[in-house]
């Protein structure tokens, strides 16, 4: 997975929130850990918000 | 076949015919072997004089496949060599090679040296999650004692640790610190850092492993580790395995309703932390990485999110090229 966006190009949250956690979840590699679980994805996005916003 | 080496000091002189005779009486006739088909399975080595004028002679018995039951070829062995050492001129007799112990040594050594490795590596993570340093004061404080010296430098171009100067047995050690003497407290005291009984209590805490998952899983192996200790030091000096000492290596490895072995034990702690520390993980490093590959760039209007250039490109290098 690559983030598609031009390097140079300035963008909203909501526009790549789906691209980085598909980033970070194949970057990311836990032994027999599963992110896609609806629990998981809300503290993902919690993460983002709090980084990001 | 199996290939017996022995070493005798006696007095006099001993033949092949002595020999084969006694093993004749053995086996002879239960296996159907003549006095000549068995005297062709010694073979002298050496003899020589010595000092004190006895002797030393060492021959080789090749023991042929036997159909055997109830018994096992080392048992032949041994019953062979008892006989010969109830003979007074045989002052002492010692099985220098024996490849039935060979192999069976053979076999445990691979198992015990696998476990002995996982141990490092989850004795090596404990510590380093209690930010311990494993040098000499720590196995002081749980009273371990090295089998041997180290130099640190060595031991670093090796990409060993400490663990690997210390003895099997005690990794189980680090389950409890040792007690302080009252002369050991009086210097903690007296540690500047120390500046009331809050701070005195948490230096003592310190010494120990602080979560508690991690202390149950060194007690969980605590009485386990002596029979592979027992097993790994017979073959480390290819001594005799005993019943015993098998029954019981056996009994520390293997799971047994409730009681689990060695193996399932390391295996359990690791799924164990994984459960408690995956999520924390996987967010941990989001984090980390999020904050190398963006930046937040406020124009007091609208917030954006700006790739560090350096970071993307060092990322996707490789996307990089391909356009």
């Amino acid at each position: 997975m690559m983030i598609t966006m031009n390097m140079n190009l300035w963008k909203d949250l909501e526009d790549f929130r789906e691209e980085l956690i598909s980033y970070l979840d194949e970057r990311i590699e836990l032994n027999n850990f599963n992110s896609s679980t609806d629990d998981f994805q809300i503290k993902i996005n919690d993460l983002i918000n709090r980084l990001l916003r | 076949m199996e290939k017996i080496k022995i070493q005798i000091i006696h007095e006099g002189l001993i033949t092949k015919k002595q020999l084969s005779n006694i093993l004749y009486d053995e086996i002879g006739e239960k296996y159907n072997l003549s006095e000549d088909d068995i005297e062709d399975l010694f073979e002298h080595l050496d003899s020589f004089i010595l000092p004190n004028n006895n002797f030393s002679t060492t021959f080789t018995l090749s023991l042929p496949d036997l159909e055997l039951r109830d018994i096992e070829p080392k048992d032949i062995v041994i019953s062979f060599l008892k006989s010969l050492q109830s003979d007074e001129k045989n002052i002492s007799i010692v099985k220098t090679f024996d490849s039935i112990l060979h192999k069976t040594a053979e076999r445990y050594y691979k198992e015990v040296i696998e476990i002995e490795m996982e141990l490092r590596n989850v004795l090596t993570y404990i510590l380093s999650y209690d930010e311990k340093n494993i040098e000499d004061q720590l196995f002081k404080n749980f009273g371990i004692n090295k089998s041997e010296k180290n130099q640190d430098k060595s031991m670093r171009d090796m990409i060993e640790n400490g663990l690997f100067y210390i003895y099997f047995n005690h990794y189980a050690n680090f389950s409890e610190p040792q007690k302080l003497k009252a002369e050991q407290i009086v210097e903690l005291l007296q540690e500047p850092t120390i500046r009331n009984f809050d701070d005195f209590k948490s230096k003592i805490s310190d010494r120990a492993i602080k979560e508690d998952r991690h202390t149950d899983f060194l007690l969980s192996i605590k009485t386990k580790l002596r029979p592979l200790e027992d097993m790994r030091n017979a073959i480390m000096h290819i001594r005799n395995l005993s019943k015993n000492v098998i029954d019981n290596y056996e009994i520390a490895m293997k799971d047994d309703n409730g009681d689990k072995g060695v193996r399932t034990l390391i295996n359990n702690f690791w799924k164990n932390e994984r459960t408690i520390l995956n999520q924390k993980t996987w967010l941990a490093l989001a984090e980390y990485q999020i904050k190398k590959l963006i930046t937040i760039v406020d124009n007091n209007t609208k917030k954006f999110y700006k790739m560090n250039d350096d970071y993307y490109e060092y990322e996707f290098m490789e996307g990089f090229r391909r356009l």
